[in-house]
């Protein structure tokens, strides 16, 4: 009746289709491209802006090639002390970290002050997360590490021409 | 070599302004905006809630064809507290996962007056999950009820409306009824910097008349010390009229007015389906979800690339 794409073909990664494919550049070493299906600039422009934080890293971008094909391009090019894919790893741990930081001062600044109709999952009790958090804090407090990669990156040679947001 | 910035630049820091049952606002400092943007996203498209996605008509004599009356009945905001107890069709793979609760809609108008049809008259069919509803449902009846119903449709005599309809999880990716929020947006603060030196040429008349030029009044003027003030920088609306009084008055750059790049006022209004913490908290789980499933794959293709370097050595 109709040729209409399926809507859940904007979500829902095909059979025999990888999720995220690196292909490395043919022209420049230490470089290549991730395509991730069905992911857009909500993930791309944060691993992009990450990777720029990165002091290994040369160049990083990403682009939406067309907007009824449901992926992802992210370009990466790093100095050579770093792979591109262990680049990007590093970025996403950095982005898990800070979700995981805001999600914790959230659910503190917000328990109990508003009650549920139903309860969530356990993890949401803020009693276990107070307890958690300050432990989190005592030991970033007692581990702290050395400087971040961003205190010795080099910005010139970084793409920043973006301010961070996508349009 | 960049100075370095201050370390708790990369430390997120979250502060709640105000939690009610149906809007939040908080204030998201020290990260960057492709984070602030993805926040925002995730609440709009990827935060699932409960809404009508299969209607069956039997009896349509209204004036609205099935079509429209099917896509009404979709828009219906519906409590989704327990929607992350249920599956999306897409993900359910065992029997027993639950995916669809069923309503049903039998009206008929008997008599002479316009009757209307409401989310009010969707009734559960099925008794096991009484806290999936429409908003508004369970108060129905009570003269004092905060929400009003949905109208669907109004029936003259004779006019009936018979359907089956069911309700299943979803995210706002795939239709636009399941967005959890009425409007998610951050502001980015504004950061304004009085030039005093120049401002200490104008006359105490110019002052005034410089804080008046705000529409918001975002500026004061002190009658003691003769001063012009911020009263709150957040009231700026970015709107330029005092700019273009300091011009005006031939005096650019009295003020300078900037965005602070790493600070962002978020607000979140619901529409009654989740309760605005909740929201924010599953975008949250959401993005974290997201970064995760990357991180897993990218280990697996970095691991398969090595394989792939191994064998060719």
């Amino acid at each position: 009746m109709s040729n209409q794409p399926d809507r859940y073909e904007k979500f829902v990664v095909p059979d025999g289709v990888k999720k995220v494919a690196f292909e490395r550049d043919t022209k420049i070493a230490n470089a290549g491209t991730f395509t991730v299906q069905r992911e857009d600039h909500t993930i791309g422009n944060m691993i992009r802006t990450h990777l720029h934080e990165d002091p290994h890293v040369i160049f990083s971008g990403y682009k939406i090639p067309h907007p009824l094909e449901y992926r992802m391009l992210i370009k990466v090019q790093t100095d050579g002390r770093e792979t591109p894919v262990a680049a990007t790893q590093k970025a996403v741990d950095k982005l898990v970290e800070k979700v995981r930081s805001i999600r914790e001062q959230f659910v503190v600044g917000s328990g109990g002050r508003l009650r549920r109709k139903t309860v969530r999952r356990s993890s949401h009790t803020c009693l276990i997360c107070t307890r958690r958090w300050i432990g989190y804090i005592a030991l970033s407090f007692l581990t702290r590490r050395e400087l971040h990669p961003m205190e010795q990156a080099e910005v010139s040679r970084q793409d920043r021409t973006n301010d961070g947001r996508d349009y | 070599m960049v100075a370095p910035k201050a370390p708790q630049f990369y430390s997120p820091q979250v502060k709640l302004r105000s939690l009610t049952e149906d809007y939040c606002e908080f204030v998201l400092s020290n990260v960057n905006a492709s984070i602030a943007n993805a926040l925002r996203r995730v609440i709009l498209a990827e935060v699932p809630t409960i809404a009508i996605e299969l209607v069956e008509i039997e009896s349509n004599t209204t004036v609205l064809n099935d079509e429209y009356i099917a896509h009404r009945l979709g828009l219906v905001p519906f409590v989704s507290s327990r929607v992350h107890d249920m599956k999306t069709i897409y993900e359910a793979t065992e029997d027993d996962d639950w995916t669809d609760v069923e309503f049903t809609l039998n009206v008929r108008c008997t008599r002479d007056e316009t009757m209307n049809v409401t989310s009010d008259d969707l009734l559960p069919a099925d008794t096991r999950f009484p806290d999936v509803m429409p908003v508004g449902y369970d108060e129905r009846g009570s003269l004092t009820r905060k929400h009003k119903s949905v109208l669907l449709v109004k029936l003259r005599k004779n006019q009936e409306l018979k359907l089956r309809a069911v309700a299943r999880k979803g995210i706002g990716k795939d239709h636009a009824k399941w967005i959890p929020a009425a409007t998610v947006s951050y502001q980015f603060l504004p950061e304004i910097t009085i030039n005093h030196d120049l401002m200490d040429t104008l006359t105490d008349e110019q002052k005034q008349a410089f804080c008046a030029a705000d529409p918001r009044k975002t500026f004061r003027f002190n009658q003691i010390s003769k001063a012009v003030e911020i009263v709150d920088p957040e009231l700026y609306m970015y709107d330029g009229e005092v700019l273009a009084k300091a011009a005006e008055m031939g005096k650019p750059g009295l003020i300078d007015i900037c965005q602070r790049q790493d600070t962002f006022i978020f607000r979140v209004e619901g529409t009654g389906a989740l309760t605005p913490d909740d929201m924010v908290l599953t975008a949250l789980d959401v993005l974290s979800g997201k970064l995760q499933t990357f991180g897993a794959e990218l280990d697996r293709e970095g691991a398969e690339l090595a394989d792939l370097t191994h064998g060719m050595l």
